[in-house]
């Protein structure tokens, strides 16, 4: 490299080092250090990342899954529609029940070895708890209720896998239920931590 | 050998801020960058026993971001995803001095350089690095760098007027 041209690297380096060293003066995310702590973050824990890349590819898809199908869909997986108990506020309202239901409340995704995988749990924007959840051959998306009740905010079917084995990977949910995460999440998913912690805080 | 994997994960985190940097430089977006801080330091993780002690730790997580980027824009093709840099969400207020425009503009000059032209720029001009380092960071002869780095800086000249 000749001197003049080296000093002409230099040039341009302060002035590409002035464009983008903004970013290193920033806090670096948590979800970013989160990944570094000691410990280990559990294997299981959601893969946000492959989360936020499906679903980026995935906006054309976001209007799928419309109510409709939920509804229909909702049926399918052992659902019932929530009695009216007459204040109106319960109409129409999708609840979990029977193993989705305990799975919602109780287990973690640390710890999915039943019908029922849990991934993704983390905090609405209206303060809610919701988390996704997957069985055989569906999967969606419940938020707690003040009543204690998962509503169900999205369920779309999914291929039963060939080996029979449940979906699990947050990153294997269908596009729709994606969507709802994408549209409830108020800031990050709950880390292993923070999601036993809301499970034994009974997801208040 | 958790001691040295602890120190690996340290280092690792104190690299974050320029790995944020450099997918800047790659990404259309802040949160495409962070994201693809994300998977690369997932991927590192577990791939520890590929790290050789002694070289440049930042020379390899550049490697693994730029590979995962790749793998994206890769997959996003297939799924038929058309893709266009997004406007950066930043105004250009009354109050912007000369050396912010200048850094608005220089962003906006990279992003409209080819996947191959910012990552040269984004290791050689951003980060740093020597023609040698990035050849191997990005797996290509170091005649290779050299090309698509004067081609870069051809095409920021075309973009940026007069330049540097």
């Amino acid at each position: 490299m000749s001197r003049s041209e080296e000093e002409l690297l230099k040039v341009e380096r302060a002035r590409m080092a002035a464009a983008f060293d903004g970013v290193l003066k920033e806090p670096v995310p948590e979800r970013l250090k989160a990944l570094l702590a000691e410990p280990a973050p559990a294997a299981q824990v959601v893969d946000l990342g492959a989360v936020r890349a499906l679903r980026r590819g995935m906006n054309n898809w976001a209007a799928w899954g419309g109510m409709a199908a939920t509804l229909v869909l909702g049926t399918l997986i052992g659902t019932r529609l929530a009695p009216s108990d007459g204040d109106g506020l319960d109409r129409g309202r999708l609840v979990a029940t029977g193993s989705i239901a305990h799975a919602l409340e109780q287990q973690l995704a640390s710890a999915n070895a039943g019908p029922v995988a849990v991934q993704i749990s983390f905090k609405a924007k209206d303060g809610r708890y919701c988390r996704s959840f997957t069985t055989n051959a569906s999967a969606g998306l419940a938020c707690r209720e003040a009543d204690g009740v998962w509503a169900l905010q999205q369920v779309a079917a999914t291929v039963p896998s060939p080996t029979g084995g449940m979906r699990q990977a947050a990153s294997s949910l269908p596009p729709a239920v994606l969507a709802a995460v994408d549209a409830s999440m108020a800031g990050e998913a709950l880390n292993a931590e923070q999601e036993r912690a809301a499970r034994d805080g009974g997801w208040r | 050998m958790p001691d040295s994997l602890s120190a690996l994960r340290q280092e690792i985190a104190e690299l974050l801020p320029r790995l944020r940097r450099f997918g800047r430089t790659l990404a259309h977006s802040r949160e495409d960058a962070d994201d693809l801080v994300q998977v690369a330091v997932e991927k590192a993780l577990t791939r520890t026993d590929q790290w050789t002690p002694g070289t440049r730790l930042d020379s390899w997580m550049f490697r693994i971001m730029q590979n995962a980027w790749i793998d994206e824009l890769r997959a996003r093709e297939r799924r038929g995803q058309t893709f266009l840099p997004e406007e950066e969400g930043e105004h250009v207020g009354e109050g912007a001095s000369g050396a912010q425009l200048d850094a608005i503009l220089v962003r906006k000059a990279v992003a409209k350089l080819s996947d191959e032209h910012r990552a040269v720029v984004g290791l050689v001009l951003v980060e740093g690095l020597s023609y040698q380092e990035a050849a191997e960071a990005l797996d290509v002869p170091v005649g290779t760098v050299t090309s698509r780095l004067a081609r870069a800086r051809e095409a920021l000249q075309a973009l940026l007027g007069e330049w540097p």
